[in-house]
């Protein structure tokens, strides 16, 4: 074999080793990758991201996302839609031709871990009226609130809206068999906003 | 020493696994284009700059100077030209700079929604990578080459064939693993509570009655363990000829079992695409000899 082909393969073999130690340590949990090469973690996921560990944290429980609606001028209740239950029932029922629900749900929940994971603060920033660190997920849930109140046939005009995450816990595993007790309770409550 | 010796001379001498890595480009086109469509009536409400989704651009974009917002505008123009490149690597056109050149779209495209990323894409992506170094072209192509490699580059092309391939069994193996430690230190795995609240919840109800099925507190620990077992087992037992038909099927049956009750479609579609990848090429030939199907290369 020629040298040159030969440095070739020599050096992509290099190239590959750190390659994929680097992937193996990155693609565990936090917790398990060696302290010594977490710095170069950020700049690694920056380029090739990944993530591996499905269903690591699995919780007995459902979000649902409320939009509670009401008169901008008078405060008066309007209407509270929750639409991730919909959503959801609808990917089942329409299960395998379910893209668009499937897409809802992902985006929405997705959106309402982040919220939930965000520091309070800096939500309330964002809520504020001047708004200039606008929080990505948040918006994304309040941009939600028009195309839902166009679904459940709510008038937007003259109208606010705010956003509460409630979370539904159902029996757990222990209690699986004893008759169903569903437990509620608000996780995050937005302030009122205008439809977008 | 002589083992390393022989391994090393095979990597560009013995082509392996050209004829799978073919059915790949293919199975990975096809697939990419299935994703397109299925997501075409919803195009805007993932890409588009008018959708309800707010993204911002991430450090990758900041690096290139891109700016979301401009790609979001011009999303149409991006899937347009992503569509004929995933045609053209589907037939095999422009060989691996199409690939290159998909895997730029791929990426740009799972970083655009961060939102609808999912472990199929983050796969594929990788997948695309590695054949763009990789040929893949030596079967199912529409142009044959004019004028055959000289034997250096020959061997080199089989080299990156036989890396490519390597690669992308390594990708699948370190992704099961590291899957199988994270949930091997979870309590709620191994007592199968974990298993147990995703069948009680509704967002993974793919059948209608997984809930009825999380009461069985025995089925629910047999199938956490079965995830972990095969999660485990997976990366070691594949390399070992006696082994690697069992954990091949382990492999379907846990796939599909996903895909039909939990309702996730594209990770299962993109693993179960790549175990092909873990037979050689003999091993392809004889398989499709019974079926009196002769596969030939088409391009030196």
């Amino acid at each position: 074999m020629e040298k040159k082909y030969s440095y070739i393969i020599k050096g992509t073999l290099i190239l590959l080793v750190p390659y994929f130690v680097a992937t193996f340590f990155f693609s565990l949990s936090k917790k398990d990758i060696p302290k010594n090469v977490m710095p170069l973690y950020i700049p690694f996921q920056v380029v090739f991201y990944q993530k591996w560990g499905f269903f690591k944290h699995t919780e007995p429980f459902n979000y649902r996302l409320y939009y509670e609606v009401s008169n901008r001028n008078t405060g008066a209740f309007v209407a509270r839609m929750e639409v991730l239950q919909d959503i959801r029932k609808l990917a089942t029922r329409e299960a395998p031709f379910n893209q668009r629900y499937l897409l809802l749900d992902v985006i929405l929940g997705r959106c309402i871990t982040e919220v939930l994971n965000t520091d309070p603060l800096l939500l309330e920033n964002s809520q504020s009226t001047s708004g200039l660190k606008r929080n990505g997920p948040l918006r994304t849930l309040e941009n939600y609130a028009a195309i839902a109140a166009a679904a459940y046939h709510i008038d937007t005009a003259g109208n606010g809206c705010r956003l509460i995450i409630m979370q539904e816990n159902y029996n757990d595993f222990t209690s699986r068999n004893m008759p169903p007790v569903i437990k509620a309770q608000p996780v995050f409550e937005g302030k009122y906003f205008n439809f977008r | 020493m002589k083992v390393w010796r022989q391994f090393y001379i095979n990597l560009y001498t013995n082509d392996n696994r050209s004829f799978y890595l073919s059915v790949l480009r293919v199975g990975i086109s096809l697939w990419l284009i299935k994703e397109m469509l299925i997501n075409w009536p919803y195009l805007g409400m993932i890409y588009g700059s008018d959708s309800f989704v707010e993204v911002s651009n991430n450090k990758l974009f900041s690096l290139a100077h891109l700016d979301v917002q401009v790609l979001r505008e011009h999303y149409q123009w991006l899937i347009g030209m992503y569509a004929i490149l995933l045609f053209f690597n589907l037939l095999g056109i422009g060989r691996q700079f199409t690939a290159l050149l998909i895997f730029l779209f791929a990426e740009m495209f799972f970083r655009m929604n961060i939102y609808t990323g999912h472990g199929g894409m983050y796969m594929c992506r990788f997948i695309l990578l590695y054949l763009s170094i990789g040929n893949s072209y030596r079967y199912f192509i529409l142009f044959k080459r004019k004028q055959p490699r000289s034997p250096g580059r020959e061997q080199l092309s089989v080299f990156f064939t036989n890396i490519a391939a390597g690669c992308i069994m390594l990708h699948v193996c370190i992704a099961y693993f590291s899957g199988a430690i994270v949930k091997m230190q979870s309590p709620a795995w191994q007592q199968g509570i974990a298993v147990y609240n995703i069948f009680a919840g509704d967002r993974f109800n793919g059948t209608g009655y997984n809930n009825q099925l999380a009461h069985y507190g025995w089925l629910m620990k047999g199938i956490a363990w079965y995830t972990i077992v095969y999660e485990f087992a997976f990366p070691l037992f594949v390399w070992v000829n006696k082994m690697r038909t069992i954990m091949i099927i382990m492999g379907i049956l846990l796939h599909t079992g996903i895909y039909f009750m939990m309702m996730i479609y594209g990770f299962q579609e993109v693993f179960l695409l790549t175990f092909g990848l873990f037979f050689t090429n003999k091993e392809w030939c004889s398989l499709l000899r019974k079926f009196r199907i002769n596969i030939t290369p088409a391009a030196v």
